[in-house]
Parts: C-alpha cells; structure tokens; sequence
C-alpha cells in the first residue's frame, strides 16, 4: 500500500512539473506563432495583389480579407496526398481568380509538391470556377492540367479550390 | 578521462544509433530529403536527448521501477513540445517543412532507449556526454543521408547548387526508395569498414 502512494505521488508530480513548464513556454510563445501565422497570410495575400490595403473581415463564421477595391482573399483548406492543403484563394469581385499561395502543402518535393509551383498555379489566373483536371494540355476555360506523376496531388487541389469557392460565394453573397 | 571520452564518441560510428542500432528510422526515412530538414531534425533530437538523459540521470534514484518508463515519457514529451513550440514562434518555415515530425520524436526511440539503457544507470556528466555523443551521431548521419539525397535529387546542398548542369537529376532519391537506398548503403559502408578493422 506505501508503495502505491509512492507511485502515485511521483507520476503526479512528474505531469504537474511538466505541465507548469510547458504552460510557461506556452504563453511566452504563443503570440509569437500567432503573430508569424498573421504574417504569412498577409505576405501571401500580397504577393497576389500587390501591395494594397488589406482589411479582416469575418462572415460567418469564416475569416476573409478585402483587398482594397481589387477583391478579396480566402483560405481553402483540403486533404492532399500525405496531409492537408492549405491555400490562399485571391478572387476578383466576380470570382475570378487573381492569384493562388500555397501556404502549407507536404507532398512529395518533386512530384506533388509541384502543386505549390508557378506552373501548376499560373493556369488559375483568369479563369473562374468550377475548375476540371485533365491529363493533356487544358483547353476550355475551366480546365487545368494536372502535374505530371501528381494526379492525385492536383485532383485533391482543385477539389478544394473548387469547394472554398462555392462556400465563399455563398457566404458573401448573404 | 579516457573513459569519458569513449562515451561520447562511441555514437559516432562504434554505436552510431542509425547505423548499427537501427533506431529511429522514422525520422531518418521521413525528413531526410534536404539537408536543411535533416539538420533541424538532428538539432531537436540533441536539444531532447540533452535535457531528457539530464533530469533522467538526476532523478535516476528517486524514481519507482514500476512507473520508471511512464515518468521518461513524460519528461521525453514535455522537451519535444517545447521544440515545437520554439521552432513554431522561431522558425515557421522549417516547422511547416518537418511537419510531423518534431512531436513524433517522443516515441524516438534513440531517445527512450538511451534513457533506459544509459541515463537511468549512469552518472549526470556520463549521461550528458552520451546524450550529446548518440546526437551528434544521429545527427551527421541525418545531414549525410539528406546531403546524399538532396545532392542526387536537386543538384544541390543546403540549397546551394553544387553539381554541373549536364547532371540528370535522380527525382527517385527524395522518395521513400532513395531514402531506403541511401539508408541500406550507409549501413553497407559502415559494416565493411568495421569488417576491416578487425
């Protein structure tokens, strides 16, 4: 019975000692990460638009951003072939995409992760939603051709671009 | 003295943890696909194996035998969230690049395995000298395999380009068969090499 309160009592303090330091870490910390998450959105959303002003909003629960009168920008967030996408979408006023940053993207360098590269992306600009994946060279005003070797990393892209479009242009629209 | 310095460089190469032990080949497979991830990975494991093998050695006495693993886990975990937490308000980009990876060095097993077989047996200053002797080891042999890789795959090293352009470039060597490739060689090297010295 001695025993069992030894034990007891050592493990609870092992976790309490490991929970004090770790909250201290925590909270000296965390508006760093905070601040370095809000930088990269940013960065991305001017890197589309170019240097504007660019202002939070909120609908609906989901955050985007105005940029100036140019448009606004949104986030998509989608499973790729290893993890999640994440992406930020820049839209004209009338849906047509302006430019696309891939924010966090882990598939693999050389195949999926081209995904996240100006060739792939460059195909969105001007065209508008819903956007179709072929394997030959994209002709017609809503197809994107898929990277070579990465169909599943560039179908699962352009599913979840396709996706924050039509959630976005239903919250806006409200 | 002599004695203490066999402690630490026994992790170089006579018990390199990847090499001849084959532990944490998780990582080793997983991240070494650009120097720069690799060195990252080997860094966070010194700072872990350092500080988890340190208060280890420390509390060594006090521990019961029955909840000894359970307490090395704790103390392994709350080193790899910090990691995370500082690589994550530091250094955003190599966070997002590792991912994963950083909080799966918990279940590491280079770091558990020393604390058990090392830490929990052994002085402070010997434990603090094997922790920095098996991560350094672990660490230049991270930095060599994603070197290889980086080298055979990009054409390049830390990002810098290093090979002629007439080099075709290896895509396979940065998927999983390139990092078992280049794993299953170095393993190979390492064998022949101690083959010989005996």
């Amino acid at each position: 019975m001695k025993n069992f309160f030894r034990i007891t009592f050592f493990l609870f303090a092992v976790c309490v000692v490991s929970g004090f330091l770790l909250s201290f870490f925590y909270t000296k910390s965390i508006d760093r990460i905070k601040e370095n998450e809000r930088k990269t959105k940013i960065e991305a959303i001017d890197k589309i638009f170019g240097n504007e002003k660019v202002l939070e909003k909120e609908v609906s629960g989901k955050k985007y951003w105005v940029v100036g009168d140019k448009g606004f920008a949104f986030e998509a967030k989608g499973m790729g072939f290893q993890d999640e996408i994440i992406a930020m979408i820049g839209v004209t006023k009338n849906f047509e995409i302006k430019g696309i940053v891939v924010l966090k993207c882990l598939d693999t360098p050389g195949l999926g992760a081209e995904v996240a590269g100006d060739k792939f992306l460059n195909q969105f600009k001007g065209k508008s939603a819903p956007f179709e994946v072929v394997r030959n060279i994209a002709s017609g005003p809503h197809k994107i051709q898929a990277v070579t070797g990465a169909t599943i990393s560039s179908k699962a892209f352009v599913k979840m671009v396709n996706s924050a479009i039509k959630e976005m242009k239903k919250k806006i629209k409200k | 003295m002599k004695n203490n310095f066999k402690e630490f460089v026994k992790g170089f190469f006579e018990q390199n943890p990847i090499l001849v032990f084959l532990l944490g080949l998780c990582p080793t497979l997983a991240v070494t696909t650009n120097a720069i991830n690799a060195l990252t990975m080997g860094l966070s494991v010194i700072f872990v194996l350092f500080f988890s093998n340190l208060i280890i050695s420390l509390i060594r006495k006090m521990v019961p035998n029955q909840v000894r693993i359970a307490s090395f886990i704790v103390v392994i975990a709350t080193f790899v969230t910090i990691v995370d937490i500082f690589l994550k308000a530091n250094f955003p980009s190599l966070s997002k690049a590792l991912g994963p990876f950083i909080p799966l060095i918990v279940v590491n097993c280079i770091i558990l395995g020393r604390a058990e077989a090392f830490a929990s047996r052994n002085s402070v200053f010997l434990s603090i000298l094997d922790a920095l002797g098996m991560g350094l080891g672990f660490t230049i042999t991270l930095i060599i395999m994603g070197g290889i890789r980086e080298v055979l795959a990009f054409g390049t090293f830390f990002n810098v380009k290093v090979t002629p352009d007439f080099m075709p470039k290896f895509l396979v060597m940065i998927l999983p068969p390139g990092a078992f490739f280049t794993l299953g060689i170095l393993v190979g090297i390492k064998n022949a090499v101690s083959m010989r010295k005996k």
